[in-house]
């Protein structure tokens, strides 16, 4: 094990000590005897050059334990990742969680219809303004316009980004050619390569292909990654039974061994490049075949992921919490959502991933979004427990109490009062029944609605600079010209 | 004898033996039995059983991919011995693949399990094909039913270049195109002119019986 313990107030540990290591010991027995497929070719060599095991016909890199050890070694433990705005800016780290919307979709349901349609432009522009009007979702994640041409997409959601919010921006490419032109709209938003490097104004995420294949576009973003130095999410996702092993701590291995070989992919052409660990590993329905993503045992896997990167590696995690399969904002996808954030999260997870998703990703909502909202600040209050001290034990009240009515006007209410944290929910309803009724028996769903109609009607982000928006576009005309 | 030895075909599809399938397919053979006999009285009434036992909760995906494989190595054996105008008697032949860009697998995969125990002939070209070498394997297999899967939004695109590419070679009017995959909707599909979509492995099932009756 190449870390120590570094965590503050894990409250959920499902894992024990020896289990840790033997996932550990499993992930470099895997990685150096049945080796990782590289689907790419300079990745293969600098692998080979290093010491591994290469067979560059099968693309079966056999990865020693020494080369894997000086990888974790150089992974930093926490960094910035700054937003538009540095008000915005986020120190992720032990005991810091925050939260990031559901990104990738191209399916929304209309708030209007409540049918499913496609995203267009606006929506991803709404859909990042509300992202920014959110108290407890810290970064925005994109999603995907199907009135943008196909080969530009992506760069064109992400210049829609930087101006539609100023928080950081977790981006996904959709092609591969993009890439090159992500890097250098970020360089121009954030004024210069080293402001960059300084402050990274967005994360990367690319995922791995269970089983065992790391395809060339990871490697290509890992390594643009390293040269500007922005964080990547390696988004492990095997599927229980199907694309990893059927048992949860085979797949949790799965998905180490994935990351451990991205992480060393990324620390031996850029030693230092921040890592985060972001898997989704799916559970396989075995009457259906349906991934799913909201079960119990996909919440188990998300604290377990998390308690695994934290305590064998010291690494960031980025869990899902929220996730449901359900395909509407109903009682499911509450229970869903909250046990899958208040386990992981309570594992310490460093960014809680999800708001706004529907039917296990693949739909987004903007009702969903402000109630998942209101999900991660109510776990933030839980995780924030309470104190217990001399002062918080209030025995001069106690004392006062046997004598009088109540506390209520006590002078250690009134001294506490703003002090002794509560959370005040804003979608929440404790009415009673007749003014509840009177109100129109409004859900929190409907309540959602209703907050979503005016944000979207009156919210406005800090605008980008012009000069900063032109910059951008004419990125985007270039690429364009070549790849529309 | 022969009774047994179809008796034992059947159980090696049910238990899921595909080494065994395979060595008592040769048998049977050798023991002058009749090819076609045994797919239908051996190896079709051990799939069906299969397919029972998934329907009713006894079975899941894992016991029906074995008990089609073990019916696969024994149709290896005994699809060369059938003699003349023999053919064991399938719905549909289908050719499934993942398209050009493309490595996942797994729902191709199911759904090539399901249609397999459900009476359909399946040739599985794996993934990242091109509309090419999708339109080779129609060619060579003779099928009436192609199945395109694609996970990403970026190459459910080219499930309408395969579709285009049939056109284009003339082959459009003889096959029905079927297509899944997550981000793939039954709008999408109609907007790049499948003849079918099914949402997972067992509705994929229905969709090819419904174009196996329409092809016909």
């Amino acid at each position: 094990m190449s870390k120590t313990k570094a965590i503050q107030k894990a409250m959920v540990r499902y894992i024990s000590d020896e289990g840790i290591e033997k996932i550990h010991q499993g992930t470099l027995t895997a990685m150096e005897e049945t080796g990782v497929k590289v689907l790419h070719e300079g990745g293969l060599a600098m692998l080979s050059d290093a010491g591994a095991n290469v067979d560059m016909k099968s693309q079966i890199a056999r990865i020693p334990a020494n080369l894997i050890e000086k990888s974790l070694d150089t992974v930093p433990s926490s960094f910035v990742m700054g937003g538009r705005e540095e008000k915005n800016d986020l120190m992720i780290q032990t005991g810091k969680v925050y939260g990031r919307n559901g990104g990738g979709p191209g399916s929304i349901v209309d708030i209007d219809s409540n049918q499913v349609r496609y995203v267009e432009e606006r929506d991803v522009r709404d859909h990042a303004r509300l992202v920014d009007a959110m108290e407890h979702i810290h970064i925005a994640a994109p999603v995907y316009a199907k009135d943008m041409p196909g080969n530009t997409r992506d760069i064109r959601v992400l210049k829609a980004l930087f101006e539609s919010t100023s928080k950081h921006i977790n981006m996904r490419l959709l092609n591969l050619h993009s890439l090159p032109y992500v890097m250098r709209m970020a360089e121009v938003v954030a004024g210069s390569r080293d402001n960059l490097r300084q402050r990274p104004l967005i994360t990367m995420l690319e995922s791995p292909i269970a089983p065992l294949k790391i395809p060339d576009v990871l490697v290509e973003t890992l390594w643009a990654c390293g040269e500007h130095g922005i964080p990547l999410e390696i988004c492990s996702m095997p599927i229980t039974g199907a694309t990893g092993p059927i048992t949860l701590a085979g797949s949790l291995l799965m998905s180490n061994i994935e990351m451990v070989t991205s992480i060393v992919l990324s620390q031996l052409a850029h030693p230092g490049t921040p890592i985060i660990f972001t898997p989704r590993i799916m559970v396989m329905d075995m009457t259906t075949g349906y991934s799913l993503t909201g079960s119990v045992e996909n919440a188990l896997l998300a604290a377990a992921g998390v308690q695994l990167a934290r305590e064998a590696y010291n690494i960031p995690v980025n869990m899902h919490g929220p996730y449901t399969d359900s395909q509407a904002s109903d009682v499911q996808a509450g229970i869903e959502n909250t046990y899958f954030t208040l386990l992981p999260g309570l594992a310490g997870a460093n960014i809680l991933t999800g708001s706004g998703h529907l039917e296990g990703g693949l739909i987004i909502s903007f009702s969903q979004l402000l109630i998942d909202n209101e999900l991660l600040g109510l776990f933030e209050r839980a995780a924030a427990g309470f104190e217990v001290n001399d002062e918080t034990l209030g025995l001069d009240a106690i004392a006062r109490s046997i004598s009088a009515d109540n506390l209520l006007a006590d002078k250690h209410t009134r001294k506490h009062l703003r002090t002794s944290r509560r959370y005040y929910p804003k979608l929440l309803t404790r009415e009673a029944r007749e003014r509840w009724v009177n109100g129109g028996s409004l859900t929190m769903a409907d309540r959602a609605t209703s907050i979503v109609r005016e944000l979207l009607s009156s919210y406005e982000p800090t605008p980008l600079p012009v000069e900063t928006s032109l910059a951008l576009q004419e990125i985007i005309d270039e690429a364009s010209a070549k790849l529309d | 004898m022969k009774e047994e030895l179809l008796q034992k075909l059947s159980q090696a599809v049910v238990e899921g033996e595909p080494e065994e399938a395979g060595e008592l397919a040769a048998r049977a053979l050798e023991n002058g039995l009749n090819p076609l006999e045994c797919i239908t009285d051996g190896l079709t009434v051990g799939i069906r059983e299969v397919g029972q036992k998934f329907s009713c909760g006894d079975y899941f995906l894992p016991e029906l991919i074995i008990g089609a494989e073990a019916m696969k190595a024994a149709l290896e054996v005994l699809e060369p011995a059938l003699i003349g105008g023999q053919e064991r008697e399938v719905i549909a032949n289908v050719v499934l693949g993942t398209v050009e860009g493309d490595l996942h697998e797994i729902g191709k995969t199911l759904v090539g399990t399901m249609l397999t125990a459900n009476g359909f002939k399946v040739t599985d070209i794996g993934v990242d094909k091109s509309a090419s070498e999708f339109i080779a394997a129609i060619k060579s297999s003779e099928a009436t039913i192609v199945g395109a899967s694609a996970l990403l939004t970026t190459t459910m695109n080219q499930q309408r270049s395969l579709i285009e590419a049939l056109e284009k070679v003339g082959l459009r009017q003889k096959v029905k195109v079927m297509v899944g995959g997550a981000p793939v909707t039954k709008a999408f599909a109609d907007e790049i002119g499948a003849d079918g979509y099914a949402e997972d492995a067992i509705s994929a099932v229905d969709i090819a019986i419904r174009l196996a009756d329409a092809a016909a």
